[in-house]
Protein backbone atom coordinates (compact mmCIF):
# COMPACT_ATOMS: atom_id res chain seq x y z
CA UNK A 1 0.00 0.00 0.00
CA UNK A 2 1.47 3.00 -1.03
CA UNK A 3 1.04 6.31 2.15
CA UNK A 4 0.57 9.66 0.49
CA UNK A 5 0.86 12.72 2.07
CA UNK A 6 -0.71 15.48 0.89
CA UNK A 7 0.05 18.90 1.77
CA UNK A 8 -2.91 21.34 1.45
CA UNK A 9 -2.15 25.39 2.19
CA UNK A 10 -5.47 26.79 4.13
CA UNK A 11 -5.85 30.46 3.13
CA UNK A 12 -6.57 32.60 6.14
CA UNK A 13 -9.91 34.02 5.66
CA UNK A 14 -8.52 37.70 6.69
CA UNK A 15 -4.92 38.70 7.88
CA UNK A 16 -6.03 41.15 10.43
CA UNK A 17 -8.62 43.41 12.73
CA UNK A 18 -11.95 44.82 11.02
CA UNK A 19 -10.88 48.37 12.02
CA UNK A 20 -7.61 47.79 10.42
CA UNK A 21 -8.66 46.58 7.51
CA UNK A 22 -10.65 49.66 6.80
CA UNK A 23 -8.03 52.31 8.27
CA UNK A 24 -5.67 50.43 5.46
CA UNK A 25 -8.15 49.59 2.90
CA UNK A 26 -6.20 46.43 2.01
CA UNK A 27 -5.92 42.60 3.94
CA UNK A 28 -2.42 42.79 4.92
CA UNK A 29 -0.74 41.72 8.34
CA UNK A 30 -0.40 44.18 11.01
CA UNK A 31 2.03 44.94 13.34
CA UNK A 32 0.85 43.84 16.90
CA UNK A 33 1.63 47.48 17.24
CA UNK A 34 -0.70 48.85 14.70
CA UNK A 35 -3.09 46.10 15.76
CA UNK A 36 -3.02 47.43 19.50
CA UNK A 37 -2.93 50.74 18.61
CA UNK A 38 -5.49 52.10 16.07
CA UNK A 39 -8.45 53.22 17.23
CA UNK A 40 -8.93 50.91 20.11
CA UNK A 41 -10.83 53.80 21.98
CA UNK A 42 -14.47 54.13 22.15
CA UNK A 43 -15.72 57.07 20.60
CA UNK A 44 -19.50 57.37 21.01
CA UNK A 45 -22.69 55.97 22.94
CA UNK A 46 -20.83 56.93 26.28
CA UNK A 47 -23.69 56.82 29.19
CA UNK A 48 -23.10 60.08 30.60
CA UNK A 49 -20.21 63.10 30.96
CA UNK A 50 -17.84 62.23 33.85
CA UNK A 51 -18.97 64.21 36.90
CA UNK A 52 -15.88 65.59 37.56
CA UNK A 53 -15.46 67.63 34.47
CA UNK A 54 -19.25 67.43 32.80
CA UNK A 55 -17.98 70.33 30.31
CA UNK A 56 -16.30 67.36 28.69
CA UNK A 57 -17.10 63.65 26.88
CA UNK A 58 -15.26 61.21 29.22
CA UNK A 59 -12.98 61.02 26.03
CA UNK A 60 -12.66 64.76 24.08
CA UNK A 61 -10.26 66.19 22.16
CA UNK A 62 -11.30 69.57 23.43
CA UNK A 63 -9.03 69.12 26.85
CA UNK A 64 -6.12 70.45 25.53
CA UNK A 65 -5.62 73.45 22.24
CA UNK A 66 -3.71 71.54 20.40
CA UNK A 67 -5.80 70.39 17.27
CA UNK A 68 -5.34 67.26 15.05
CA UNK A 69 -7.62 66.13 12.68
CA UNK A 70 -6.56 62.22 13.53
CA UNK A 71 -4.96 61.71 16.87
CA UNK A 72 -3.76 58.38 16.11
CA UNK A 73 -1.12 60.19 13.55
CA UNK A 74 1.17 60.43 16.92
CA UNK A 75 2.90 57.66 16.64
CA UNK A 76 5.42 56.14 18.22
CA UNK A 77 8.46 55.15 16.55
CA UNK A 78 9.65 52.70 19.25
CA UNK A 79 6.64 50.80 18.76
CA UNK A 80 5.76 50.02 21.71
CA UNK A 81 2.79 47.73 22.78
CA UNK A 82 2.49 46.13 26.01
CA UNK A 83 5.11 42.92 25.12
CA UNK A 84 7.13 44.70 22.89
CA UNK A 85 7.56 47.45 25.63
CA UNK A 86 8.13 44.90 28.63
CA UNK A 87 10.39 42.75 26.79
CA UNK A 88 12.82 45.75 25.68
CA UNK A 89 12.76 46.71 29.84
CA UNK A 90 13.39 43.36 30.65
CA UNK A 91 16.62 42.89 28.51
CA UNK A 92 17.60 46.69 29.35
CA UNK A 93 17.33 45.62 33.32
CA UNK A 94 19.28 42.63 33.48
CA UNK A 95 21.90 44.25 31.60
CA UNK A 96 21.88 47.02 33.84
CA UNK A 97 21.66 44.68 37.17
CA UNK A 98 24.92 43.58 35.97
CA UNK A 99 26.59 46.60 36.43
CA UNK A 100 24.90 46.52 40.00
CA UNK A 101 26.54 43.21 40.69
CA UNK A 102 29.97 44.30 39.53
CA UNK A 103 29.95 47.34 41.74
CA UNK A 104 28.07 45.26 44.71
CA UNK A 105 30.40 42.32 44.46
CA UNK A 106 33.75 44.52 44.02
CA UNK A 107 32.86 46.88 46.62
CA UNK A 108 33.37 49.66 44.71
CA UNK A 109 31.62 51.87 46.34
CA UNK A 110 33.87 51.69 49.36
CA UNK A 111 36.85 53.19 46.79
CA UNK A 112 34.78 56.26 46.47
CA UNK A 113 36.11 59.30 48.19
CA UNK A 114 34.02 60.55 50.70
CA UNK A 115 33.21 64.06 49.72
CA UNK A 116 32.58 62.51 46.47
CA UNK A 117 30.05 59.87 47.72
CA UNK A 118 28.25 62.95 49.94
CA UNK A 119 28.22 65.09 46.40
CA UNK A 120 26.01 61.94 44.81
CA UNK A 121 24.15 61.85 47.79
CA UNK A 122 23.52 65.83 48.02
CA UNK A 123 22.63 66.12 43.67
CA UNK A 124 21.32 62.86 43.15
CA UNK A 125 19.37 61.55 45.90
CA UNK A 126 16.71 64.32 45.91
CA UNK A 127 15.68 63.30 42.13
CA UNK A 128 13.92 60.03 43.03
CA UNK A 129 11.53 63.46 43.97
CA UNK A 130 11.49 64.88 40.78
CA UNK A 131 11.05 61.23 39.12
CA UNK A 132 8.09 60.74 40.96
CA UNK A 133 6.66 64.09 39.94
CA UNK A 134 7.44 63.19 36.46
CA UNK A 135 5.15 60.04 36.84
CA UNK A 136 2.32 61.62 38.27
CA UNK A 137 2.11 64.42 35.53
CA UNK A 138 2.30 61.47 32.82
CA UNK A 139 -0.32 59.32 34.51
CA UNK A 140 -2.07 62.84 34.20
CA UNK A 141 -1.96 63.04 30.69
CA UNK A 142 -3.09 59.54 30.40
CA UNK A 143 -6.13 60.29 32.19
CA UNK A 144 -6.87 63.36 29.58
CA UNK A 145 -5.58 63.15 26.67
CA UNK A 146 -7.17 61.83 23.28
CA UNK A 147 -6.13 59.01 20.79
CA UNK A 148 -4.87 55.35 22.26
CA UNK A 149 -1.48 56.22 20.43
CA UNK A 150 -0.73 59.01 22.96
CA UNK A 151 -2.32 56.91 25.94
CA UNK A 152 -0.47 54.02 25.82
CA UNK A 153 3.25 55.45 25.01
CA UNK A 154 2.43 58.04 27.99
CA UNK A 155 1.38 55.43 30.12
CA UNK A 156 4.57 53.12 29.17
CA UNK A 157 6.48 56.59 29.73
CA UNK A 158 4.79 56.96 33.49
CA UNK A 159 6.46 53.35 33.85
CA UNK A 160 9.50 54.16 32.78
CA UNK A 161 9.77 57.45 35.34
CA UNK A 162 8.62 55.36 38.47
CA UNK A 163 11.31 52.80 37.41
CA UNK A 164 13.96 55.75 37.30
CA UNK A 165 12.71 57.01 40.76
CA UNK A 166 13.38 53.31 41.90
CA UNK A 167 16.49 52.93 39.74
CA UNK A 168 18.04 56.07 42.17
CA UNK A 169 16.75 54.77 45.00
CA UNK A 170 18.97 51.27 44.38
CA UNK A 171 21.03 53.19 43.60
CA UNK A 172 21.65 55.39 46.98
CA UNK A 173 21.00 51.94 49.03
CA UNK A 174 23.92 50.60 47.33
CA UNK A 175 26.16 53.22 47.65
CA UNK A 176 25.81 53.83 50.85
CA UNK A 177 25.51 50.44 52.56
CA UNK A 178 21.76 50.56 52.62
CA UNK A 179 21.61 53.57 54.78
CA UNK A 180 17.65 54.10 54.56
CA UNK A 181 18.47 57.37 56.14
CA UNK A 182 20.05 58.47 52.80
CA UNK A 183 17.02 58.66 50.94
CA UNK A 184 15.41 60.86 54.35
CA UNK A 185 18.20 62.79 53.80
CA UNK A 186 17.21 64.14 50.24
CA UNK A 187 14.09 64.60 51.01
CA UNK A 188 14.47 66.53 53.19
CA UNK A 189 16.55 68.48 50.77
CA UNK A 190 14.24 68.57 48.03
CA UNK A 191 11.91 69.84 51.20
CA UNK A 192 14.04 72.50 52.54
CA UNK A 193 17.45 72.88 50.86
CA UNK A 194 17.98 76.49 49.14
CA UNK A 195 18.99 74.73 45.93
CA UNK A 196 16.35 72.58 45.41
CA UNK A 197 13.26 74.59 45.86
CA UNK A 198 13.09 76.12 42.11
CA UNK A 199 12.63 72.98 40.76
CA UNK A 200 10.26 71.88 43.31
CA UNK A 201 8.26 74.67 42.82
CA UNK A 202 8.34 74.20 39.09
CA UNK A 203 7.22 70.67 39.41
CA UNK A 204 4.59 71.45 42.48
CA UNK A 205 3.31 74.37 39.44
CA UNK A 206 2.95 71.79 36.56
CA UNK A 207 0.65 69.26 38.46
CA UNK A 208 -1.76 71.92 38.08
CA UNK A 209 -1.69 72.14 34.17
CA UNK A 210 -4.87 70.87 32.90
CA UNK A 211 -4.25 71.08 29.09
CA UNK A 212 -2.60 67.42 28.34
CA UNK A 213 -0.26 68.46 25.59
CA UNK A 214 0.10 71.50 27.66
CA UNK A 215 2.06 69.51 30.41
CA UNK A 216 3.46 67.14 28.01
CA UNK A 217 5.16 70.20 26.53
CA UNK A 218 6.42 71.10 29.80
CA UNK A 219 7.45 67.79 31.62
CA UNK A 220 8.50 65.32 29.11
CA UNK A 221 9.93 67.94 26.60
CA UNK A 222 11.19 71.46 28.05
CA UNK A 223 11.80 70.18 31.89
CA UNK A 224 13.23 66.90 31.02
CA UNK A 225 15.66 68.00 28.59
CA UNK A 226 17.62 70.07 31.41
CA UNK A 227 17.37 68.12 34.68
CA UNK A 228 18.18 64.76 33.07
CA UNK A 229 21.23 65.40 30.78
CA UNK A 230 22.30 67.86 33.58
CA UNK A 231 21.80 66.29 36.56
CA UNK A 232 22.43 62.72 35.31
CA UNK A 233 24.92 62.85 32.34
CA UNK A 234 26.68 66.32 33.35
CA UNK A 235 27.04 65.61 36.90
CA UNK A 236 28.66 61.94 36.35
CA UNK A 237 31.39 63.44 33.72
CA UNK A 238 32.09 66.05 36.72
CA UNK A 239 32.90 63.16 38.59
CA UNK A 240 34.94 61.64 35.66
CA UNK A 241 37.01 64.32 35.76
CA UNK A 242 37.80 63.81 39.57
CA UNK A 243 38.58 59.97 38.71
CA UNK A 244 35.83 58.44 39.87
CA UNK A 245 33.57 55.95 36.93
CA UNK A 246 31.39 53.99 39.43
CA UNK A 247 28.71 56.69 39.15
CA UNK A 248 28.53 57.09 35.58
CA UNK A 249 28.57 53.07 35.49
CA UNK A 250 25.00 53.13 37.73
CA UNK A 251 24.19 55.63 35.50
CA UNK A 252 24.40 54.65 32.35
CA UNK A 253 21.10 53.03 32.35
CA UNK A 254 19.18 56.25 33.01
CA UNK A 255 21.57 57.85 30.15
CA UNK A 256 20.66 55.44 27.44
CA UNK A 257 17.20 55.26 28.27
CA UNK A 258 16.68 58.63 28.04
CA UNK A 259 18.36 58.64 24.28
CA UNK A 260 15.58 56.24 23.40
CA UNK A 261 12.54 58.07 24.74
CA UNK A 262 13.65 61.32 23.14
CA UNK A 263 13.27 59.64 19.73
CA UNK A 264 9.48 59.46 20.54
CA UNK A 265 8.94 62.79 21.69
CA UNK A 266 10.78 64.23 19.06
CA UNK A 267 8.20 62.30 16.72
CA UNK A 268 5.22 63.69 18.55
CA UNK A 269 6.28 67.62 18.96
CA UNK A 270 7.11 67.01 14.74
CA UNK A 271 4.14 65.40 14.04
CA UNK A 272 1.74 68.24 15.79
CA UNK A 273 3.55 71.04 14.72
CA UNK A 274 3.19 69.95 11.06
CA UNK A 275 -0.27 69.45 11.45
CA UNK A 276 -0.96 73.45 11.44
CA UNK A 277 0.74 76.57 11.90
CA UNK A 278 -2.03 77.10 14.89
CA UNK A 279 -0.41 74.03 16.45
CA UNK A 280 2.87 74.94 15.37
CA UNK A 281 2.89 78.89 17.74
CA UNK A 282 0.95 77.74 20.42
CA UNK A 283 3.95 74.73 20.86
CA UNK A 284 6.33 77.75 20.45
CA UNK A 285 4.89 79.75 23.11
CA UNK A 286 4.47 77.28 25.74
CA UNK A 287 8.21 76.06 25.16
CA UNK A 288 9.58 79.52 25.50
CA UNK A 289 7.49 80.26 28.88
CA UNK A 290 8.89 76.91 30.33
CA UNK A 291 12.53 77.12 29.08
CA UNK A 292 12.66 80.47 30.89
CA UNK A 293 11.14 78.90 34.18
CA UNK A 294 13.51 75.59 33.95
CA UNK A 295 16.74 77.91 33.25
CA UNK A 296 16.30 79.79 36.24
CA UNK A 297 16.05 77.12 38.11
CA UNK A 298 19.33 75.02 36.44
CA UNK A 299 21.58 77.76 37.60
CA UNK A 300 20.99 76.72 41.59
CA UNK A 301 21.40 73.24 41.00
CA UNK A 302 24.23 72.91 38.74
CA UNK A 303 26.30 74.31 40.90
CA UNK A 304 28.97 70.96 41.15
CA UNK A 305 30.34 72.57 38.15
CA UNK A 306 32.51 75.10 37.91
CA UNK A 307 31.31 75.98 34.42
CA UNK A 308 27.89 75.98 34.96
CA UNK A 309 26.39 78.80 32.94
CA UNK A 310 28.28 76.64 29.74
CA UNK A 311 26.66 73.66 30.47
CA UNK A 312 23.12 75.02 31.02
CA UNK A 313 23.84 76.76 27.32
CA UNK A 314 24.97 73.62 25.61
CA UNK A 315 21.68 71.67 26.98
CA UNK A 316 19.74 74.56 26.27
CA UNK A 317 21.15 74.54 22.65
CA UNK A 318 20.94 70.62 22.05
CA UNK A 319 16.92 70.98 22.99
CA UNK A 320 16.50 73.55 20.43
CA UNK A 321 18.28 72.09 17.68
CA UNK A 322 15.70 68.85 18.48
CA UNK A 323 13.03 70.91 18.39
CA UNK A 324 14.52 72.97 14.73
CA UNK A 325 14.65 68.83 13.54
CA UNK A 326 10.89 68.70 14.59
CA UNK A 327 9.80 71.93 12.48
CA UNK A 328 9.99 74.61 15.84
CA UNK A 329 12.53 77.11 15.30
CA UNK A 330 12.53 78.86 18.50
CA UNK B 1 12.21 32.91 -16.90
CA UNK B 2 12.02 31.56 -13.32
CA UNK B 3 15.10 31.68 -13.09
CA UNK B 4 15.76 35.02 -12.87
CA UNK B 5 13.27 35.87 -9.85
CA UNK B 6 14.96 36.96 -6.78
CA UNK B 7 13.40 34.98 -3.60
CA UNK B 8 13.33 35.76 -0.01
CA UNK B 9 11.19 33.74 2.42
CA UNK B 10 10.99 35.35 5.38
CA UNK B 11 9.71 33.77 9.03
CA UNK B 12 6.16 36.06 9.56
CA UNK B 13 7.74 37.80 12.61
CA UNK B 14 7.15 40.97 13.81
CA UNK B 15 10.56 41.57 12.56
CA UNK B 16 9.79 39.78 9.29
CA UNK B 17 6.78 41.42 8.74
CA UNK B 18 8.80 45.18 9.36
CA UNK B 19 11.61 43.77 6.62
CA UNK B 20 8.75 42.67 4.53
CA UNK B 21 6.82 46.21 4.42
CA UNK B 22 10.86 48.00 4.14
CA UNK B 23 11.27 46.15 0.74
CA UNK B 24 7.61 46.45 -0.48
CA UNK B 25 8.58 50.47 -0.18
CA UNK B 26 11.64 50.28 -1.96
CA UNK B 27 11.20 47.48 -4.66
CA UNK B 28 8.80 48.27 -7.15
CA UNK B 29 6.82 45.58 -8.19
CA UNK B 30 7.86 43.28 -5.75
CA UNK B 31 5.30 40.36 -4.98
CA UNK B 32 5.06 39.72 -1.31
CA UNK B 33 2.83 36.65 -0.31
CA UNK B 34 1.72 36.04 3.44
CA UNK B 35 2.25 32.29 4.18
CA UNK B 36 0.83 30.21 7.07
CA UNK B 37 3.82 31.74 9.17
CA UNK B 38 5.94 32.53 6.18
CA UNK B 39 6.48 35.57 4.02
CA UNK B 40 7.46 34.99 0.43
CA UNK B 41 8.91 37.53 -1.40
CA UNK B 42 9.59 37.65 -5.28
CA UNK B 43 11.14 40.09 -7.65
CA UNK B 44 12.24 39.59 -11.19
CA UNK B 45 15.90 39.79 -11.22
CA UNK B 46 16.77 41.49 -7.91
CA UNK B 47 15.52 42.30 -4.32
CA UNK B 48 17.32 45.07 -2.23
CA UNK B 49 16.97 45.16 1.53
CA UNK B 50 18.07 48.14 2.73
CA UNK B 51 18.92 48.94 6.75
CA UNK B 52 18.03 52.67 6.45
CA UNK B 53 14.58 51.69 5.42
CA UNK B 54 14.10 48.66 7.99
CA UNK B 55 15.35 51.12 10.86
CA UNK B 56 12.93 53.36 10.17
CA UNK B 57 9.94 50.85 10.36
CA UNK B 58 11.25 49.04 13.08
CA UNK B 59 12.26 52.22 15.39
CA UNK B 60 15.49 51.27 16.08
CA UNK B 61 18.97 50.78 14.43
CA UNK B 62 18.80 47.14 11.96
CA UNK B 63 22.10 45.77 10.83
CA UNK B 64 21.48 43.33 7.98
CA UNK B 65 22.86 40.79 9.49
CA UNK B 66 20.08 40.62 11.94
CA UNK B 67 18.17 39.10 8.55
CA UNK B 68 19.48 35.80 9.10
CA UNK B 69 17.84 35.24 12.70
CA UNK B 70 14.07 35.55 9.96
CA UNK B 71 15.48 33.96 6.84
CA UNK B 72 14.44 30.63 6.17
CA UNK B 73 15.42 30.42 2.20
CA UNK B 74 16.73 32.57 -0.23
CA UNK B 75 17.09 32.45 -4.15
CA UNK B 76 19.86 34.42 -5.89
CA UNK B 77 23.19 35.82 -5.38
CA UNK B 78 23.97 37.86 -1.97
CA UNK B 79 25.73 41.21 -1.71
CA UNK B 80 26.16 42.27 1.60
CA UNK B 81 27.56 45.52 3.47
CA UNK B 82 26.41 47.24 6.51
CA UNK B 83 23.97 49.19 4.47
CA UNK B 84 22.49 46.40 2.21
CA UNK B 85 21.51 43.14 2.13
CA UNK B 86 20.94 42.12 -1.92
CA UNK B 87 19.69 39.37 -3.58
CA UNK B 88 20.09 38.84 -7.47
CA UNK B 89 20.53 36.75 -10.54
CA UNK B 90 23.66 38.04 -13.03
CA UNK B 91 22.52 35.54 -15.57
Amino acid sequence: MELNIANIEIEPKRHTFGHIIERFGEDRPASRYEEAMYDAQPTESFHYRPQWEPEFEIYDKNRTQIKMEDWYDLLDPRKFHYMSYVSTRASQNSANEQSFDFVGKRELAQFIQPEHLNKVFEYLTPLRHYEYGANMNNLAIVDRVYGTAMMSACLFHAEDRLGMAQHITKMILLLSNNEVSKLDEGKENWLSSSKWQGLRKAVEDSFIVKDPIRLFVKQNVVFDSFVIPLMVNEFSKELFKENESTVAMLTEFITSWYEETIKWIDNVIQVMAKESDENKELLKTWIEEDISIIEKVMEDLTTFSESKENLILEVKESLLQRLAKSGINL
Amino acid sequence: MSSSVALLCLQATEDGRAIAQAIKEDNEGVIITNKPAMIQIEREGRIEVNASTVSEVLGREWDPEELQLVLISLGGQVEEDDEQFVVYWDN
